[in-house]
C-alpha cells in the first residue's frame, strides 16, 4: 500500500471508531470499547499496510526470516507498551489504582507512536531514535511518520490539562482526556502527513535506503 | 567619571534590579492587602458605669430589653429577595417568595421592620461572620495573636455571651465552630464546604431548630442556613431552584414566628448579597446589599411604615444586640446602635414615657464612648490615621456629649423630644465619621497603587530581558554604561518626582510612593528610548541565532512556551490547588525536551562515532529517567489543602508518629543526611580540592559536616521522642543544644567561606617533565595573557598528579625528586566555582533540613538528586553542542526547568501556599519559646517555608559552571558516564585541545561576570514573570469568590519566595565573583613568584 493510502485509511478508522461508544459488549465501558476499536483500527491498518508492502516488494526473504522479524516486532511493541506505561506513571499517573486504564492508555499511545516506527523502520531501537530526533530532511514517508508521532504525543500531553479543573464532569477522569487528546493529535498528525505526502508527490523521490 | 566595571558592575546591576522588583512588590501589596491590627482588649461590665442615667442602668451597661434572641442567618440573602414581586413584569425566581415577611410587615408594623443592610467588602462568609460578631471592619491581614488558626481572638458578641454565662445554641455552617471553638452551650454544625450540596445544612438545621426553640435552656439561638448561597453559586439566583429554596426559608420563618417565646427578638438576615451570577466576595452593590428583618414579640416600632427599608450598616447590629441583651459592646466595634430597636420613633411621634424615649440616646452615648475609646487606643499604637482627623473627631464627640447632657437635663420638658433627636443625630454623625475614617484606612483597595506595582514589576521584567539578551557577548562596557544610565535616571527620576510632589503639597507620608513611581516612570521612559536603541541590534541578532541555529525551532520555543503555560496556570484556582502536580508535570516535560534536544544535537554531530553516539544517548536517557523517578517520588511527599477533601497527606510528613513509623522516619532521615554529606565530600575529593586542608570550605566539609550530621541525628531523635514521658522530664537546654551547635557551625562556616572561598593546594616539586610550569617561566611579567597561558600548564600538571594519585588509591602524592628544577602543582583549579557553590548548597540543605521534621529529610535527598541530575542533563546538552563559543549562554529551557524544580520541591518539602500550612514549629528549633522579638522566629519560619527556593537560588550559578566542569563531549565525557567516575581531567594525551574545565570561563576578561549577569537576569526575568502573573491574577480576580482563600495567599507566598530567592541569588553571585577575584589575585601572585 502507498503511505498516502495507509494514512487515509488510518484516519478513516479513527473517524469510524466512535461508533463503539453506542454499540458493543456492555461489559466494557463505552470508553474502553472506543479505545480498543481505535487501537484495532489504527494498528490493523498499519500492520496490513506493512505486510502488503513487504509482500509486494518481497525483500524480506524466506518465511523463517519474516517470522523472526514478526516475533521481534511483537516483543518491541510489548516493550514499548510497558515503557510508555512506566513513563505515564512517572509523569504523574496513579501507580496502583486505575492501572488497567493506564495500561490501555499506554497501549493506545504505543499503537499511535511505536507501531508506525516499527512498520517503517523494523525492530531496531537506534533507527527509531533516528526517526524521532533526526533532522527535518528525509524521505516523505519518514517526515509523515514523524508528524504523526509528534502529533499523538503532544495531543496526549495537552490532554492532561483539563483533568485538574473543577468542572466536575465525568469525562475529566484519568485517562479519558488523554486518550481523546492523543487520538485528536493523531488524527491531526495523519491529516498533516497526508498533506505532506500529497505535497511531496510532485517532487522526484529520494532514493530509498535499504532498511 | 570612573567606569564601574567587572564584578562590581555585575553585582550592582543585579542588586538594582532586585530593588526594582522589591519596590514593585511593596507598591502592589500596599494597595492590595487590606491591613488592620487586632487589639487584644475586652470590654467589661465595669466600663462606663457612671456615664448613664440611673433608670437606664442595668447590671451591665444598659438594662436588657429582651430575654432571648433567635438569630437566623440566611447566607447570601440579598435585600431584594425580601421585596414584593413587581406587577408590571413577570417575577424573577427570587422575587416575592418571602410572603410571611411581607405579611408581618404589613399586619404587625409595630413588631417588625425590614432594613437594607450594607455588608462591608470583602463579602465572603468568614469575613462577614467576623464583622457580625466583633463589629469591626475585617481586612485580609488581621495581624493578631493567633495568625495560624481561624479562631477569632478579638472581643466579640459570642465571647461576651459566653463570658457572662449566657447560653448560646448554634445550628448550621461549621465555619462558626472554627471561629468560636467551645463557646457554645450546644452546637450542631454541618459541613459547609461542598457548594454542590444544596440541602444538607438546611435540612439538618430544620430537623433540630424547633425543638431547640421549644426548650428553655438558651438565651441565644444562632441558625446559619447555607442553601440560598449554594443555589446561587451552583445555579444562579434566576434558577427555579432559588424559588424553591426561598419558599423553604419562608416556611421556616412562618413556623418560627408562630413558636417564638415571649420577650424574644428574631433576626432574619443575610450576611451578604450575591451578583446576578450568584457569586460574592467583591464590593458591587448587589453583593453588599443584604436583608435584615427584625421581629419582636413585643411592640417596639412606630406604626407608620416607610415604603423603602432604611439603609444601615450591617455591623450596626453588634452594639444594638449587645445592649439589648444587657452585655458590654465588644471593644473593637465600629457599628452604631440602631435607635429603632430602642424605641426611637420619628420626630413627630409624641413620647409616651420620658424614660423610654431617652433610652436610644443613652445607648448611642455608650456606643460613642466605646468607639472613641477604641479609636484612641488604636491610634496610640498605630499610625494609620492622621492626627488632624482624630482631633476633629474628638471635637465632634465633645459637642455631641454636650448635647446629650442638655437633653438629659431637659428630660420631661416641652422640647425634650427635639433635644434628644438633635443629640442622637450628633452621635450618629460622629459614629459615621469614625467609620469613614477607618474604612479609608483599612478596607479599600488602592487601585492606583496596585497599578503602580504592576507597572514597576513589568518594567523590571523588561530590564531583566534587556540584561539577559541585550548587549554583545564581550561587551561589559555596555553593561557598565547601562548601570550608569540606570542609576542616573532612576535616582534623578525618583528625586524629581519627589520634589514635584512636595512642591504641589502632597502629604509627606506618600513620599516613598511618589519616589517609587518616579523610579518606574523614568526607567520606563529610558527603556523606550535609550536602552532599546542601544541593544536592539544585539537583541535581534541573538534571537536570530537562537531560532535558526542548530538547536532548532522546538528548543527555542520550548522554554518560553512552557513558561507561558506556567504563568497562565496561575490565573486558575483549580491549577493553583494542584500546583504541585502541575509544576512537576511541566518540569518533567522540560526534562524530556532537554533530552530530545541533546539527542538531536548528538545525532547530528560529526565528531562522534556511531557507538559513541549510542553510549552518549544511553547516558543521557538514564540520567533523565533518574531525574523523572526522583520527581515522581517527590510528588508523593505532599500535605493537603483544606479545599481538596479527597487528598491524602504523605505519611512521612505527619508530625508526631509513633511505633515503627517513627523508626522508619528516623532511619530515612539519617540515611538521607549521610548520603548528602558523603556525596559532597566525594565530589570534592574527586576534584582534588580535598588536599587544600587549610581552606575554610574544605575544613567545613571535612570536620564540620560530620559533626552537623551527628547533631542533626540527635536533634531529630529528641524531636521524635518529644511526645514521650521521659522527654518532658528532660531539662530544656538538652533539646536546644544540638540545633544551636548546628547554627553556630554552619553560619560560621558560611561566613568563613564567603571570606576565603578559594580552595587550592599548591605543591612545589622537582620534576623533569617539560610541560610543567617552571620557575623560570613563572617569573614573566604578570600580564593577562601570561596568566591565560599559565593556567593550562598548571592544569596539565594537576591532571597528571590526579591520575597518579588515583592509581595510588588516594594515598597521597608521590613526590619525585629526580629533577633539579622546582615545579609547581596545583590542586582544585579545575572547579573552583563549583566546589564552593556545592559547599554552600550543602550548608543550606543542612540548615533547612534542621528546621523541618525528620520525615522531610528524604525529600531533601530527592531535591539534591534531582538537582544533580538536572545539572548533568544541562551539561550533556552543552557538551553535545558543537559550537563551543555559545557555552557561556545557558539555554532558557534549563533555567525554566530549574525554577520549575524549585517550585516542585517547595511542595515536596511539606508546604502549601496557605497560612494554615505554615510550619510554626520551625520558630522554636533551638529556642524554646523564649523569643523576645518577632524577628528571629519570623526568619526561621521564612527559611523553613522557602527552603527549596533558597537552595535552588544559591545553586543557580552551577548551571553556568557545571557544563564547563564536565567538559566537552568527547571520549572523557562518555568514559565518565560509563565508569561512573567523576574525574574529569583524564584526557588522552594525543588530543590537541586541552580541556580547561572551569578555567575556560576565564578565557575572556570579564567573561565570567557577563555570563553570570545574563544567567541571573534570565532567572530573575522568569521569576518576575511568574510574580507578575500572580499579581495580575490577584488584581484582576479581586472580586472572585476565592480571592482571599487562594489568589491573595498565592501572591503573598510568591512575593516572599521571590524576595528569599533574590537574596540568596545575590549572595551566591557575590560568592562566585569573589572567588573569581581571589583567583585572579592568586594567579598574579603566582606569576610574580611562588606563593610561600
Amino acid at each position: 500500500m502507498e503511505p498516502l493510502t495507509t494514512n487515509c485509511v488510518a484516519l478513516a478508522a479513527l473517524l469510524v471508531a466512535p461508533v463503539a461508544l453506542w454499540a458493543g459488549p456492555a461489559r466494557l465501558g463505552p470508553h474502553d470499547r472506543w479505545l480498543l476499536v481505535s487501537v484495532l483500527g489504527s494498528g490493523g491498518t498499519r500492520l496490513a499496510a506493512s505486510v502488503l508492502g513487504a509482500r509486494s516488494t518481497n525483500r524480506r526473504g524466506a518465511g523463517a526470516g519474516r517470522l523472526r522479524v514478526a516475533v521481534r516486532g511483537g516483543a518491541y511493541f510489548a516493550a514499548s507498551c510497558v515503557a510508555l506505561h512506566v513513563l505515564t506513571v512517572l509523569f504523574g499517573a496513579p501507580v496502583l489504582e486505575l492501572a488497567t486504564d493506564t495500561f490501555l492508555f499506554a497501549l493506545l499511545l504505543a499503537t499511535y507512536t511505536a507501531l508506525p516506527c516499527l512498520c517503517l523502520r523494523g525492530p531496531n531501537l537506534t533507527r527509531w531514535v533516528h526517526l524521532l530526533v533526526g533532522s527535518w530532511h528525509g524521505t516523505p514517508s519518514e517526515r509523515a511518520t514523524r508528524v504523526v508521532i509528534m502529533g499523538s504525543l503532544s495531543g496526549a500531553w495537552l490532554g492532561a490539562f483539563p483533568i485538574p479543573l473543577d468542572w466536575d464532569r465525568p469525562w475529566q477522569q484519568w485517562p479519558i482526556t488523554c486518550t481523546v487528546g492523543a487520538t485528536l493529535g493523531h488524527g491531526l498528525g495523519l491529516l498533516g502527513a497526508c498533506a505532506l505526502l500529497l505535497a511531496g508527490r510532485g517532487k522526484p523521490r529520494h532514493t530509498k535506503k535499504p532498511i | 567619571m570612573p567606569i564601574i566595571s567587572g564584578p562590581k558592575c555585575t553585582w550592582l546591576l543585579l542588586f538594582c534590579l532586585c530593588l526594582l522588583y522589591l519596590t514593585g512588590i511593596w507598591l502592589f501589596s500596599e494597595g492590595f492587602l487590606l491591613r488592620r491590627t487586632e487589639l487584644p482588649l475586652n470590654s467589661t461590665c465595669g466600663d462606663f458605669t457612671t456615664e448613664v442615667s440611673e433608670h437606664a442602668r442595668g447590671s451591665c451597661w444598659l438594662r436588657p430589653r429582651f430575654r432571648k434572641v433567635v438569630w437566623v442567618i440566611v447566607d447570601a440573602l440579598r435585600v431584594d429577595f425580601a421585596f414584593e414581586a413587581p406587577v408590571d413584569r413577570p417575577a424573577r425566581s427570587y422575587e416575592g417568595r418571602l410572603g410571611v415577611l411581607r405579611r408581618a410587615l404589613a399586619e404587625e408594623p409595630q413588631k417588625s421592620r425590614l432594613f437594607h443592610a450594607h455588608a462591608d467588602p470583602p463579602t465572603t462568609t468568614m469575613q462577614r461572620l467576623k464583622a457580625l460578631t466583633t463589629g469591626g471592619l475585617p481586612t485580609f491581614v488581621d495581624a493578631g495573636s493567633s495568625f495560624s488558626s481561624a479562631r477569632i481572638a478579638e472581643d466579640n458578641l459570642i465571647l461576651q455571651l459566653h463570658g457572662h454565662g449566657r447560653k448560646a445554641v448554634f445550628l448550621g455552617d461549621d465555619t462558626w465552630m472554627n471561629l468560636f471553638p467551645s463557646c457554645f452551650h450546644r452546637a450542631r454544625p454541618f459541613p459547609s464546604f461542598n457548594v454542590r450540596d444544596l440541602h444538607t445544612v438546611d435540612n439538618g438545621i430544620i430537623r433540630h431548630l424547633y425543638d431547640e426553640v421549644a426548650k428553655d435552656d438558651w438565651d441565644v439561638i444562632i441558625a446559619h442556613f447555607l442553601g440560598v448561597d449554594h443555589v446561587g453559586h451552583r445555579l444562579g439566583p434566576l434558577h427555579p431552584a432559588m424559588a424553591d429554596k426561598l419558599n423553604q426559608m419562608n416556611d421556616i420563618l412562618g413556623r418560627l414566628l408562630a413558636v417564638l417565646p415571649p420577650e424574644t427578638l428574631l433576626l432574619f438576615m443575610g450576611d451578604h448579597g450575591m451578583t446576578e451570577t450568584g457569586d460574592h466576595g467583591g464590593e458591587s452593590e448587589s453583593e453588599v446589599s443584604a436583608a435584615l428583618f427584625v421581629y419582636s414579640t413585643e411592640p417596639l416600632f412606630s406604626k407608620t411604615l416607610a415604603s423603602e427599608p432604611r439603609r444601615l450598616y450591617q455591623v450596626d447590629l453588634v452594639p444594638s444586640l449587645a445592649l439589648l441583651l444587657g452585655l458590654p459592646i465588644p471593644y473593637s466595634n465600629l457599628g452604631a446602635v440602631i435607635p429603632e430597636l430602642f424605641g426611637w420613633q420619628d420626630s413627630q411621634a409624641m413620647p409616651t414615657k420620658p424614660q423610654e424615649y431617652i433610652l436610644p440616646l443613652e445607648a448611642l452615648h455608650l456606643n460613642a464612648l466605646q468607639v472613641s475609646r477604641f479609636i484612641t487606643t488604636y491610634a496610640a499604637q498605630h499610625r494609620e490615621f492622621s492626627a488632624e482627623t482624630l482631633l476633629k473627631l474628638n471635637r465632634a464627640l465633645l459637642e455631641a456629649q454636650a448635647l446629650y447632657h442638655s437633653a438629659r437635663s431637659a428630660m420631661g420638658s416641652w422640647n425634650s423630644t427635639h433635644e434628644t433627636n438633635v443629640a442622637i443625630a450628633a452621635y450618629q454623625r460622629y459614629l459615621y465619621d469614625v467609620r469613614k475614617m477607618c474604612e479609608a484606612g483599612w478596607a479599600s483597595f488602592n487601585i492606583p497603587m496596585m497599578v503602580a506595582g504592576i507597572c514597576t514589576i513589568g518594567a523590571a521584567c523588561l530590564w531583566s530581558a534587556l540584561l539577559a539578551w541585550g548587549g554583545h557577548q564581550h561587551s561589559h562596557v555596555f553593561y557598565s554604561n547601562l548601570l550608569k544610565v540606570f542609576l542616573g535616571f532612576g535616582i534623578a527620576g525618583a528625586i524629581g518626582v519627589t520634589f514635584l510632589s512636595a512642591l504641589f503639597g502632597t502629604a509627606l507620608h506618600d513620599l516613598p510612593f511618589h519616589a517609587a513611581y518616579g523610579l518606574t516612570l523614568s526607567s520606563g521612559i529610558l527603556l523606550g528610548y535609550k536602552a532599546f536603541y542601544l541593544s536592539w541590534p544585539f537583541l535581534v541578532g541573538s534571537m536570530g541565532r537562537t531560532i535558526f541555529g542548530v538547536n532548532g525551532v522546538v528548543s527555542a520555543l520550548a522554554g518560553p512556551g512552557l513558561w507561558l503555560v506556567r504563568c497562565l496556570s496561575l490565573f486558575s484556582n483549580s491549577f493553583i490547588l494542584l500546583e504541585g502536580q502541575l509544576v512537576g508535570f511541566l518540569f518533567q516535560s522540560s526534562l524530556i525536551l532537554i533530552v530530545l534536544d541533546a539527542a538531536h544535537v548528538c545525532f547530528h554531530s560529526t565528531s562522534l562515532s556511531a557507538p559513541q553516539k549510542q553510549r552518549a544517548l544511553r547516558v543521557v536517557v538514564s540520567v533523565a529517567i533518574a531525574a523523572l523517578a526522583c520527581t515522581r517520588t517527590a510528588a508523593m511527599f505532599c500535605i493537603c489543602r483544606e479545599e481538596l477533601p479527597a487528598c491524602q497527606p504523605s505519611s512521612l510528613l505527619v508530625p508526631l508518629p509513633s511505633g515503627s513509623v517513627r523508626t522508619l522516619h528516623y532511619g530515612a532521615a539519617i540515611i538521607s543526611t549521610t548520603v548528602i554529606c558523603w556525596t559532597i565530600r566525594r565530589f570534592l575529593v574527586l576534584h582534588g580540592t580535598f588536599k587544600a586542608f587549610a581552606s575554610p570550605p574544605i575544613l567545613l566539609v571535612r570536620y564540620g559536616f560530620p559533626v552537623v550530621a551527628v547533631c542533626l541525628g540527635g536533634h531529630w531523635g529528641l524531636e521524635l521522642m518529644s511526645g514521650e514521658r521521659q522527654a518532658t522530664a528532660m531539662p530544656r537546654w538538652v533539646a536546644d543544644i544540638f540545633p544551636r551547635i548546628i547554627f553556630v557551625l554552619l553560619s560560621g562556616g558560611m561566613l568563613l567561606t564567603l571570606w576565603k572561598p578559594l580552595a587550592l593546594y599548591t605543591l612545589r616539586r622537582k620534576d623533569s617533565s617539560e610541560d610543567l610550569l617552571t620557575f623560570h617561566e613563572a617569573t614573566f611579567p604578570a600580564s593577562q595573557d601570561r596568566i591565560r597561558e599559565v593556567v593550562p600548564r598548571i592544569y596539565r600538571s594537576l591532571k597528571r598528579d590526579l591520575s597518579r594519585s588515583l592509581k595510588a588509591n588516594h594515598n597521597g602524592v608521590q613526590i619525585e625528586e629526580s629533577s633539579s628544577e622546582t615545579k609547581l602543582e596545583v590542586y582544585g583549579l579545575g572547579a573552583p566555582y563549583s566546589v564552593v557553590l556545592s559547599v554552600f548548597v550543602g550548608i543550606l540543605i543542612m540548615l533547612t533540613a534542621l528546621l523541618h521534621t525528620p520525615g522531610t529529610a528524604p525529600a531533601f535527598l530527592l531535591l539534591f538528586a534531582s538537582m544533580v541530575a538536572l545539572l548533568e542533563l544541562v551539561a550533556a546538552l552543552s557538551a553535545a553542542s558543537p559550537d563551543s563559543s555559545d557555552a557561556r549562554r545557558v539555554p532558557l529551557l534549563s533555567v525554566v526547568a530549574w525554577i520549575l524544580a524549585s517550585t516542585r520541591f517547595f511542595y515536596s518539602t511539606g508546604h502549601q501556599p496557605t497560612f494554615p500550612a505554615l510550619q510554626w514549629n520551625a520558630a522554636f528549633v533551638g529556642f524554646h519559646g523564649d523569643h523576645s522579638t518577632n524577628m528571629l522566629p519570623g526568619l526561621l519560619v521564612v527559611m523553613n517555608t522557602f527552603s527549596s527556593q533558597a537552595i535552588f537560588a544559591v545553586a543557580l550559578p552551577l548551571l553556568l559552571t557545571w557544563p564547563f566542569m564536565r567538559g566537552v563531549w568527547d571520549g572523557d565525557w562518555l568514559a565518565v558516564g560509563r565508569k561512573g567516575q567523576t574525574v574529569n581531567g583524564l584526557v588522552n594525551e594525543q588530543r590537541e585541545s586541552e580541556p580547561k574545565m572551569e578555567m575556560g570561563l576565564r578565557d575572556q576578561p570579564g567573561g565570567l561576570s557577563v555570563a553570570l549577569l545574563r544567567l541571573a537576569a534570565s532567572f530573575l526575568l522568569l521569576q518576575g514573570l511568574q510574580l507578575l502573573a500572580c499579581m495580575l491574577a490577584a488584581a484582576w480576580l479581586r472580586r472572585h469568590l476565592m480571592v482571599w482563600g487562594i489568589f491573595a495567599p498565592r501572591f503573598l507566598f510568591e512575593a516572599t519566595g521571590f524576595m528569599v530567592s533574590s537574596f540568596w541569588l545575590l549572595l551566591s553571585v557575590a560568592l562566585v565573583l569573589h572567588t573569581d577575584t581571589r583567583l585572579t589575585v592568586w594567579l598574579q601572585h603566582l606569576n610574580s613568584g611562588f606563593p610561600r
